[in-house]
Order: C-alpha cells, then sequence, then structure tokens
C-alpha cells in the first residue's frame, strides 16, 4: 500500500492534521509509525484504512487487499458476548440462514488459541478488562484475514506479558508476508518489533530510517524536533535579559529555603508591591490517588511572582492530573496546596480563585466555555455579582463590560451569539479575556495554544509574556516542548505521575526533556553541561 | 442578541398560531345542530370503569340495551369512564352538559354521591343508578342490592363448605375472604354479612380476611390465596377482579374451593368454583330503563332488592353445581334460600344519606 | 453541533405535535362508525362550550405548574422524575393539613394548608437533591423511587385511615368548604389556579433570565463543569433547583386539591407529573414556552376526552391517543436536547414508570 501526498484538515476545528504524507507500507515488515501527541499518526492510518472519508492525495492499494485498523480505544457493544461484537456484520451462518452462534465462537477460539490470546468468545464486552479488549479487538481485525494490519497503541493498556502476546501475533503475521502497522510513543517497543520506523511531528514525516540503523536517543530527538533549539534559546533569555538587567535569571529551585532563594534571585525591577522572595503558589508532598492507582506522587512546586513555570510531559503521565490539583477542581490525597500562602478551606475552583488563582482550562469547550451560551454570559462569569442589582441582573452593565472585553482583547465575535460559533481562537481570547480582567496573582495556563493557529498562539504567548513582566506568577502546562521552551523560567518534567527533574538555564535543552518525557533519561547520559543547580534539582528518589 | 430574537420570533409565532387556532375553532363551532322536535328518547350509560372483562358492567349495558331496543324508540350511547374516580365527576359532568342525554345510567356504590352534585349544575338532568343508594334527590333514581343477604348466601355456603360438606374440606373452622381494596361496603357489610352467615351454620367459624390493594394482580392473589391455606381456610370468597384468577390457581393446586360474587363464576374453574351468589342487575337496569324510556319511572327515591324480589340469587341451575356440590350442601342452601325470601334481612346502607 | 439550530428544534416540536393530531385523527377515522362526528368531537369539542373550555384552561393551568416544575429543574441539568409522586404526596398533606385547620378563617388556613403542600414537594424532591450532592447518588433514580415509594404510602393513608367512612369513593374526607376556590366557569372546573399559574411562569422567567442567581442556575444546566469552573457553588444548584420543582409539584398538589376536587382521591393525579415533563421538554424548558405546550398538551387532552363522551370511542382509544401523544413528545425533543446518557436513562425510565 502507498500513501502518496495525504493531507487532512479537520473541518470542525480546523486543524490541519496531516500536511503532504507520503509513505510506503510493505509486506512482510512491521512499520513502526511514532511521534508526539498530535503529531498526526492515528489520522494518517485511519485515511490508510479508509476510515476518513475527506481527505487530499492519494491512497494505492492493490484490488482485493484487506486493510484493517485496530483503534486504540476499542469500543464494544457492552451487553453483547464477544463474538457478537466482532462477527458484526460477518456473522456464518447456518443452512437456514440463522446466524451460527457455534461456528462463530469456534472460529473466535481458534483463532485466539493460535495466539495465546486469554479472551472467551461468550464473554459478555461489558466484562472484558481493558487489555482483554484490546486483545479482542484486535482478534476482530484479523477475522477479517487483513493483508495489512494497523495497530494504533494496542499496547497501552497490555501488561509486559500481554505485550508479549501481541508482538508475537505481529511477528506471526510478519512471517505470513503481510504488513503490520504499530502506532506508538513507546521507544523500547518500537525497538524490540520494528523493522522500520517513521517519525511524524506536527502533521509531516521527519524521517524513515530501519530500526536496525537507529537508537532511541534519535528518535527521541527526531519526535520531539532540534530545529527549534535556536530560537528558544534567543527568544528566553533575551526576554529574562530585559526583565532583569542581568543575564538569565537565577532559577529557583523546589528546595531551596525561599529565603536563600531571594539572595540568589535579582528580581526584575518591575516586580511591586508583591515580595519577591514570598511563593505566590506552592505545592507541598501533593500526591494524587485514585481508585487505588497513585496517580500523581509526592509532588513539590513553588512558583514566585513573575515566574513562568513549565510542567511538560507525554499524555497518562499526569498532566491533566495536575491541572486538576492546580486549579483546584481535584482534591489532592494527601499533602498541601498554599496559594499565596493561604491553605485552601475546600478544594473548589471557587475557593481557589478567591485565593487569587485565575485559570485557562485544557479542555475549552467543556470546562473553559459555556458553548450554547451567549458570550457576554461566558464574558460575565466571574463578574456576574458586581451586575447583580437587588438580584437583578444588571444587562446594560454586563454588555458595556463585555464590549470593554472585547475591544481590549481584539475579539471577533457578536457578543449576543452563541459561544459555539466562535472560531478556536476567538474562543481562547474570550476565555483570556476573562481570565484575566480579575487581575489576579497566579494564573494558570493549560495548554493555551493547543489547536490554535499561529497567529492565535503568538497572541496568547504574548499575554503570558505581558503577565510574567507584571509580576504574575505563571504555570504553564503544555506537552508542546516548543511552547515550553520558549516561554518558561524553569521547566518541571513529568514522568508516571511524578516530577522527573526541574531544569532551568542551559539545562534545558530539546534531547533532555525529550528523554525524562519518555523516561529513558538514564540511557541519554544527559549531554547537558552540569550546572551548579543541577543536583539540587533532581527529585528525590528519581 | 440575534438568538433570542429568534427565539422570541418563534414563540411569538407559536402563540400566535394558538390563538388563531383558537378563534377559527369558535367560530367554526358557533351552529351546533338543535335537538329535532319529536327526537327518540336518548340514554347515556356512564361505566366507572371498563366494560371488558368486568360481569357488573356488562349486565348493566346489556340490561339498557335491551331496554332501548326493546322501546324502539331510543337510543344509547355507551362512554367508559375509566378507573380514575376523581375523573367520573368530569366523565358525568360532561355527559351532562352536552344537554342531549335524557337519562345518564351509571352503576357504582359512589356513583350516587357524585351525581348528586353534578345534579346541582345541571337540575333538569335524570340519572339512574344501580347498585347504589341516595333519597331525596328529585331527579336521580337509586337501585341497590341487598348485598347483606348476598354475603349472607355466599357466607352460609363457606359454613356449609368448611363444616365438611365437600371432599376436600379440612378439619379447621376457618373460612377465607379476598378483596380487591378496603370499601364501605366491603368492610360495613360484605365482609361482617359473610362470617355471619358462615355462623349461622357453626358459630365457632373464623374469617380470614386479605385486602390485594388492586383488582389486578393475580400474582399477589395467588400468594395471598397460599397463605390464607396454609393457615387452614378451605374455601374463599374472592371479590378481587383480576386477581380471581390467581385465587382460582392456587385453590386448584391445592384442593381448596372458591367462591364466587356477583355473577356466575363455575366456568371459571369447574370443581374449584363451587358456589356463585348471582345479582340480577341486567334486569333491574332493563326494567327501570324501560319505565324511565315509558316515562313511568319515579325519580327521587332509592330502593333495594334483595333476594325476596328475585334480583339477589345463588346460582343453583349451573350444572357445575349440581355436579360438583354434594345433595345434602345444595338442599341446606336451598333452605336458606327459602328462609330469605320469607324473612328479608335487614340492611344498612353504608354511607346512606 | 446539537445546538447549532434551534429553529429546527422549533420546527420538530411543532411537527411532533402534528403528527401526533395526524395519527389521532386516522385512529378516530378508522375506528370510529362517525367518523366526522368524532374528529369534530376531538377538534372543536374543547370550546364547544363553557364547561368543556374550563375544564381545559384547568387541565393546562395544572400542566403549567408541573410543567415548569419540571422546566425549572431541567434548566440547572436536574432531573426531577418524582413529579408524579411529589404532587399525590402533597396533596394528601394539604388536604390534611386544610381539614386539621379547619376552624380558621380561610385567608389564612388556605396559605398554610397550600404551604404544607408546596413544603412536602420540596422536602421529597430536596431529598434527591441533598443525596446527590452529599454522596453522588443519582437524583434520577432517587426522586423516581422515592416518588414511587411513596405513592402506595398514600393510597394507603387514603384507603386506610383518612378514608372518608361517608363515601363510596376512595378518598378522603373534602377539605372544608371556605377553603375550597371559586369556580369561575361554573360547573367546569376552572378556578384562580389558572391566574396563579400565569404568575408563576412570568416570575420564573424573570427569575431564571433576569436575575444574577437565575444566571447561575441556567449555567450550572448548561454546563456544569464550567459553572463549577468559574466558582459557582454547582453543589447549591442540585439541592436548590429540586426544591424550588418539588415546591412547585406540591403547589399543584395542593391547588389541584383546593381548585378542583376538594379532596385526595386515590390515584387522582393520572399523570399530572408525567405530563409535566412533556410539557416541559416541548417546551424547551423554557418558562414561557410552558405556555403554549401547556396549551397543545392540555388540548390533545381535552380533545381525546370530549371525543370519548360524544362518539363511540372507548376508553381505551382515548388512553391509546394520550399515550401516542405523550410518546411523540417524548421521543422527538428528549434526542434533541443533546445526547447523554442521562436523558437516555430518563427516556427509560419515564417509560417504565409512565405505563406502570
Amino acid at each position: 500500500m502507498e500513501l502518496r501526498h495525504i493531507t487532512k484538515r479537520y473541518l470542525e476545528n480546523d486543524v490541519l492534521a496531516v500536511r503532504d504524507v507520503s509513505l510506503a507500507l510493505h509486506a512482510g515488515e512491521i512499520h513502526a509509525l511514532i511521534g508526539e501527541n498530535g503529531a498526526g499518526k492515528s489520522t494518517l492510518m485511519k485515511i490508510a484504512a479508509g476510515l476518513l472519508p475527506e481527505y487530499d492525495g492519494e491512497v494505492k492499494s492493490d484490488a482485493g487487499k484487506v486493510c484493517r485498523l485496530v483503534q486504540q480505544h476499542p469500543q464494544f457493544i457492552p451487553q453483547h458476548q464477544v463474538w457478537e461484537n466482532l462477527f458484526l456484520g460477518i456473522e456464518p451462518r447456518t443452512r437456514w440462514g440463522m446466524i451460527d452462534q457455534d461456528a462463530a465462537a469456534r472460529r473466535f477460539s481458534a483463532l485466539a488459541g493460535r495466539y495465546a490470546f486469554p479472551v472467551e468468545p461468550r464473554m459478555r464486552a461489558e466484562r472484558l478488562s481493558a487489555a482483554q479488549a484490546q486483545l479482542a479487538a484486535i482478534l476482530g481485525a484479523l477475522l477479517h484475514n487483513p493483508d495489512i494490519l494497523i495497530l494504533d497503541e494496542p499496547t497501552a493498556p497490555c501488561s509486559d506479558h500481554e505485550t508479549a502476546l501481541v508482538f508475537g501475533m505481529m511477528r506471526d503475521l510478519r512471517n505470513d508476508g503481510r504488513a503490520v502497522v504499530l502506532i506508538t510513543h513507546k521507544l523500547r517497543e518500537v525497538m524490540e518489533i520494528s523493522d522500520r520506523i517513521t517519525i511524524m511531528r506536527h502533521g509531516r514525516v521527519v524521517r524513515t530510517l530501519l530500526t536496525a540503523d537507529t537508537n532511541p536517543g534519535e528518535l527521541s530527538s527526531l519526535m520531539i524536533g532540534e530545529d527549534c533549539q535556536r530560537s528558544e534559546s534567543d527568544r528566553r533569555f533575551s526576554f529574562a535579559r530585559r526583565d532583569s538587567g542581568t543575564t538569565a535569571r537565577t532559577p529557583l529551585t523546589d528546595q531551596q529555603d525561599p529565603a536563600t532563594a531571594a539572595q540568589q534571585t535579582s528580581p526584575p525591577p518591575s516586580l511591586r508591591a508583591v515580595d519577591p522572595a514570598q511563593p505566590v503558589f506552592e505545592l507541598l508532598k501533593v500526591s494524587l490517588v485514585r481508585r487505588g492507582r497513585m496517580l500523581l506522587e509526592n509532588l513539590d512546586l513553588r512558583l514566585y511572582p513573575g515566574e513562568i513555570l513549565g510542567i511538560t510531559g507525554i499524555r497518562e503521565n499526569g498532566l491533566e492530573y495536575i491541572e486538576d490539583i492546580l486549579s483546584g477542581s481535584a482534591e489532592p490525597s494527601s499533602g498541601e496546596v498554599r496559594i499565596q500562602g493561604n491553605l485552601p478551606t475546600r478544594y473548589t475552583p471557587r475557593v481557589f480563585r478567591k485565593l487569587g488563582l485565575a485559570y485557562i482550562p485544557t479542555d475549552r469547550l467543556m470546562r473553559g466555555a459555556s458553548l450554547s451560551s451567549t458570550v457576554e454570559d461566558n464574558m460575565i462569569l466571574l463578574e456576574r455579582k458586581r451586575f447583580g442589582r437587588g438580584g437583578l441582573l444588571n444587562r446594560r452593565a454586563s454588555a458595556s463590560f463585555s464590549a470593554a472585553l472585547q475591544q481590549k482583547f481584539g475579539i471577533t465575535a457578536v457578543l449576543g451569539k452563541p459561544m459555539h460559533t466562535l472560531s478556536g481562537g476567538n474562543m481562547q481570547k474570550v476565555i483570556l479575556s476573562r481570565e484575566l480582567s480579575q487581575n489576579s496573582p497566579v494564573v494558570v495556563f493549560s495548554e493555551p495554544s493547543w489547536g490554535l493557529d499561529f497567529r492565535s498562539s503568538q497572541r496568547v504567548h504574548d499575554e503570558i509574556l505581558r503577565l510574567s513582566a507584571e509580576g504574575v506568577g505563571i504555570i504553564l502546562i503544555s506537552s508542546d516542548i516548543d511552547e515550553i521552551l520558549s516561554l518558561a523560567d524553569r521547566i518541571v518534567v513529568m514522568y508516571k505521575g511524578s516530577f522527573a527533574r526541574t531544569l532551568h538555564g542551559s539545562d534545558r535543552v530539546r534531547d533532555t526533556i525529550g528523554g525524562l518525557m519518555l523516561g529513558i533519561e538514564s540511557e541519554m547520559s544527559l549531554a547537558a553541561p552540569e550546572d551548579h543547580n543541577h543536583d539540587s534539582s533532581k527529585e528525590p528518589g528519581q | 442578541m440575534v438568538r433570542t430574537r429568534i427565539r422570541r420570533t418563534q414563540i411569538s409565532l407559536l402563540y400566535g398560531a394558538l390563538i388563531v387556532l383558537l378563534s377559527t375553532l369558535l367560530l367554526g363551532c358557533a351552529p351546533a345542530e338543535d335537538a329535532a322536535i319529536d327526537r327518540p328518547y336518548s340514554v347515556a350509560v356512564f361505566v366507572p370503569g371498563v366494560v371488558e372483562g368486568s360481569p357488573t358492567y356488562e349486565m348493566l349495558v346489556e340490561g339498557v340495551r335491551r331496554a332501548v331496543d326493546e322501546s324502539g324508540n331510543a337510543t344509547v350511547r355507551i362512554v367508559e369512564g375509566g378507573f380514575n374516580q376523581a375523573e367520573w365527576a368530569g366523565g358525568i359532568t360532561s355527559l351532562a352538559a352536552t344537554g342531549s342525554y335524557d337519562l345518564i345510567v351509571s352503576s357504582n356504590p359512589s356513583l350516587p354521591e357524585i351525581v348528586n352534585e353534578v345534579s346541582q349544575s345541571f337540575p333538569e338532568q335524570h340519572f339512574l343508578v344501580l347498585d347504589g343508594y341516595w333519597e331525596g334527590n328529585p331527579r336521580l333514581r337509586t337501585v341497590m342490592f341487598n348485598q347483606r343477604e348476598q354475603a349472607y348466601l355466599n357466607g352460609y355456603f363457606a359454613g356449609l363448605v368448611t363444616t365438611g360438606g365437600m371432599p376436600d374440606s379440612n378439619d379447621a373452622l376457618r373460612i377465607g375472604l379476598l378483596a380487591g381494596q378496603e370499601y364501605p361496603m366491603m368492610n360495613q357489610v360484605i365482609r361482617p354479612a359473610f362470617l355471619e352467615g358462615a355462623q349461622a351454620v357453626n358459630t365457632d367459624i373464623e374469617l380470614d380476611f386479605r385486602v390485594l390493594g388492586n383488582w389486578f394482580d393475580a400474582g399477589r392473589a395467588a400468594d395471598l390465596a397460599n397463605s390464607m391455606l396454609d393457615r387452614g381456610v378451605d374455601v374463599i370468597l374472592s371479590i378481587a377482579g383480576g386477581g380471581n384468577q390467581g385465587v382460582i390457581a392456587t385453590a386448584r393446586d391445592r384442593n381448596a374451593y372458591v367462591l364466587w360474587f356477583d355473577s356466575s363464576g363455575f366456568h371459571h374453574g369447574p370443581g374449584v368454583v363451587i358456589g356463585s351468589s348471582l345479582v340480577k342487575l341486567d334486569q333491574a337496569a332493563y326494567e327501570r330503563t324501560l319505565e324511565a324510556i315509558e316515562g313511568s319511572l319515579e325519580f327521587g327515591v332509592g330502593e333495594v332488592l334483595g333476594v325476596a324480589d328475585g334480583y339477589v340469587r345463588f346460582d343453583d341451575q349451573d350444572p357445575n353445581y349440581i355436579e360438583y356440590v354434594p345433595e345434602d350442601v345444595r338442599a341446606r342452601h336451598a333452605d336458606l334460600m327459602q328462609r330469605l325470601m320469607d324473612e328479608p334481612m335487614e340492611f344498612a346502607i353504608p354511607g346512606a344519606n | 453541533m446539537s445546538q447549532s439550530q434551534p429553529d429546527s428544534r422549533m420546527q420538530v416540536a411543532v411537527a411532533t405535535i402534528g403528527a401526533a393530531l395526524l395519527l389521532t385523527v386516522l385512529l378516530l377515522i378508522s375506528v370510529s362508525s362517525t367518523p366526522y362526528a368524532a374528529v369534530r368531537a376531538f377538534f372543536i369539542g374543547p370550546f364547544s362550550n363553557r364547561f368543556y373550555l374550563g375544564n381545559m384552561l384547568n387541565v393546562f393551568s395544572m400542566l403549567s405548574i408541573t410543567g415548569l416544575g419540571m422546566a425549572v429543574a431541567f434548566r440547572a441539568g436536574v432531573f426531577n422524575l418524582g413529579g408524579e409522586g411529589q404532587v399525590y404526596v402533597s396533596a394528601l398533606t394539604a388536604t390534611v393539613a386544610g381539614i386539621a385547620l379547619a376552624s380558621l378563617p380561610a385567608l389564612l388556613g388556605l396559605p398554610i394548608a397550600l404551604l404544607v403542600g408546596v413544603f412536602t414537594g420540596a422536602v421529597i424532591a430536596g431529598l434527591s437533591g441533598l443525596f446527590r450532592h452529599l454522596w453522588d447518588t443519582d437524583e434520577l433514580i432517587t426522586s423516581f423511587l422515592i416518588a414511587s415509594a411513596s405513592i402506595p404510602i398514600v393510597d394507603y393513608l387514603i384507603v386506610g385511615p383518612l378514608n372518608d367512612q361517608a363515601s363510596n369513593l376512595l378518598t378522603t374526607e373534602r377539605v372544608p368548604l371556605a377553603f375550597r376556590l371559586p369556580r369561575l366557569l361554573a360547573p367546569s372546573q376552572l378556578n384562580p389556579t389558572l391566574i396563579i399559574a400565569l404568575l408563576l411562569l412570568a416570575a420564573a422567567y424573570v427569575a431564571l433570565f433576569r436575575t444574577v442567581r437565575g444566571y447561575e442556575w441556567r449555567l450550572s444546566g448548561l454546563n456544569r463543569q464550567f459553572a463549577r469552573y468559574g466558582g459557582i457553588h454547582t453543589g447549591a444548584y442540585i439541592v436548590f433547583p429540586m426544591l424550588v420543582s418539588g415546591a412547585l409539584h406540591g403547589l399543584a398538589g395542593g391547588l389541584f386539591v383546593y381548585g378542583t376536587h376538594y379532596a385526595t382521591l386515590v390515584g387522582f393525579t393520572a399523570g399530572l407529573g408525567w405530563n409535566g415533563i412533556a410539557v416541559a421538554l416541548i417546551a424547551k424548558r423554557h418558562p414561557l414556552g410552558v405556555v403554549p405546550a401547556a396549551a397543545a398538551f392540555a388540548y390533545l387532552e381535552s380533545g381525546a376526552r370530549i371525543a370519548m363522551l360524544h362518539t363511540d370511542f372507548t376508553f381505551e382509544l382515548g388512553t391509546i391517543i394520550r399515550a401516542v401523544i405523550f410518546l411523540f413528545v417524548t421521543a422527538s425533543v428528549l434526542p434533541k436536547l443533546g445526547i447523554s446518557t442521562r436523558v437516555g436513562r430518563s427516556i427509560r425510565l419515564l417509560f417504565r414508570g409512565g405505563s406502570a
């Protein structure tokens, strides 16, 4: 199969997911497709499997070749048995045209047995574990006897044992002369199983190479990109210089006593009333456990006025949970949060806001906005009390307030129209305008430029820098390394629910971050030059 | 802004449509056809429930129909009021409000009070209510059946059965009564008279009284019947509508007996249903309706019809009765019938005004 | 996006009622031996005299209050599936209170009796809200269960301890004469409930759309996550809307007694609560939308009842037509409210509950 010049733009959010990609898949080969989240891997493979009808470019494959894609989180009809789910549409029939359940179950069992997948055909789908569901979905694809099998993160829910079973199946197919595509971001697996590797980034193919010719370090830097390294240092440090009048601001480390930190720090002259020595936001030994799973472990963090603290990592390593903790949306299982030195009475966004925190959430559509409410109603959320007069809502006052915000932030929108009529960029501007209207001393940004076009994200970044210059403490959660590198004074990398490392100054190197994100920093031998903070910045236990 | 305007337009459109609809209909309905000068006598039957499956209401409808057919110059409309008692008053009022019925016939102990109330708004409307009692409303005629005698007939028969009259009678002197619900007639008349009749056979007989809580749950009725049989009951009078079927099923399984009320029930379970008291509601409905059509019916009074009048009976003609019930029992019960013919029982009507 | 065409949603609501009407006409024509009279009775009947018109308006006022009770809950994103039971229980407590307070002057006694009803409904529904807030139990389920469990208790009380010994009906004693609301279009059942209902609708509109609390209320319903994120005490907007919803149902129960029946009869609510849900849905959960929605519903109901009285239309057919209308409305309007499992569950519960 060959993909030629594939381009795909999602109309719903105007995201260019895949840009002019060409890729060839060969029989008898396991082809790994790797890249960061949102690099376009899944979209490309959906196109290959014929699941996305609208795209530019050409998919060439020999007639009669069957291509099956096993999606990342397979969906089943929960009340139905496994075989009923998988044979939907291809049910074997008896002579009388009835569904031949036994034949179906036999065929399924034979296939499961061949690869030693522990799945029973007669089990109800809702009783499958996540790993079993994944295996069942793979078997479902195999029932169609595909020439090309595409697996999207098949081992995500699997233990080592199940992973080995999946790999065994993949090798078997390869030896049978079929093509297998493995979408993943686990480099270890890629090195173990694949024959060839294609790396994607920002919707493009960065490179395709033979597994034998590469190593995890190279893959990691290809995935994360090296082209921006220059610009990030320029930008960030010129900004810091402008602020402090010295060279790079000496970063603060989490373990440092604030008093010592204050001595080391030369605060920007623009910092006013706030005591630069007092952290505006702290996490103290915060852990989050849900259903017996440790989602966040023992996190310590201090944010000082005017500082931009970046938190990055790969999805499912705890970024979404730390967002909830930072914003008061979730209560830590242990440890505490302090905002401007105050302990919140309760862990709710309401209390966090009162203590001086503003928050731009990742999920703009659900958390950041009420789509069916008007733009104006979205803007006045935090100021609503101000417009109440004897309980009645003063619509005239709220309209002029909204109009002022609209003008200040250059929002292209009709205030009386529902929020969902806005483009992604304008929607984000509405959210920003609302959150920043509070003049909060702490602002949490989570994935602020996610899904935005270049100009819009530029505006957001400018806003972050402006706030920082005004002395606002900023936490920037982002899985976009470029964004983090270009904005943050300090960078915390999350890996499996912990802070893998805090990096500052010249430590902030793309390769290092990439390695930490993927949990392979030990192999990476941290080539970056040592600096005096290095040792103390390491988290205990790492 | 624009959106709210759209919504406002929509709502105002809907209001507009409503007003237009209203006015066209009001204009359109103005000239209703007026009564012809020599129109036939018009009867409406208001069924407080549903005819299908109710022997009482079937009798009511059949009796009125027969009278109308026989008279030749009358029409009848049957209206079902459903099971919600609260809507009966509305139904009766609606019928009265049409003004097109010379007589509204209904049947149920609770109807006289409703009719009496409706009658205040429609003083010209004539009513005939069977199976209910009211005196003093000049446009309302009621016909009541002596349910004390009726329950007594059942009770006496039950007494004969539980004292060893039937092959499967047991030693315990316990009889059962299952009611769909508790209501004044049940609590104040049927229940005591049933026991009274049984104790006329043997004063030691006890009554096990149960309430189903509705008129349809045969499963629960079967459970209750089982529980009664466990406690030594061998004959059950079942007045529980659809629940009766559950009682029959239990009695059949456990060789007990069932008695029926109001209509002949032998065919529901030959050999299990061994006695039925009858009310000749169809006869009364026929006769009184015919009198009304002919103009001879007296209103403002409530009559009570009993065994002596021939309207309350025990079904001794059914072949199943003759086949399954021993001759001496039948003879003793026939004696009772004769006694009641000669000496009617006093009947204190609950809630009578 | 599901909300992107508000006007198409309105069209759906209108088309639904149209389809229900069409089906009704077809039923009437095919079943009736006098199809013309049946159709005529159905459509024109409700307007043909003061009595029918008054009764229809009374149905309208009752449905307006229960429909509003549902709409305000839906607006806050909570589901009160116990309306039927709340009306019923409140009717009983209001009745008992009125009888107990018979010695008071009507101007004092009647409001107290009605308040007892309001309080009863609010407590029953509020419990579900509180449970959801405290333990995250689904208020949809608990309100349904609590109300369903309370119905047989009320039945028992009416048939048993509170039974009117003087009546052959399964009813409580009647409330004091002085407490009864006057009839407006005698002999129809129309009474000042109509005015109360209209005032309530207007008040609800102002409260929801013109106050800060109403803003928070609606936002909690539109997007609870967003509301919480904005510092709105969303827990309060679970409990409070349930309280208000229950209170409105309680008021409906009280007014049903003091305006229409003067007593609590077994099963007399007859779908008032369930139909309130349908009304709220046709109304798009908007207080002003409740007026045409309740009017349409009352009209169809009255039409079916009148057709039953005037033609050879059986009781079952009348029931079928009402069921058809209810089914059409809920089935077509519900999915348009946005596909969510909660709504799906409420549909299932509705039909299970509605058919029981």
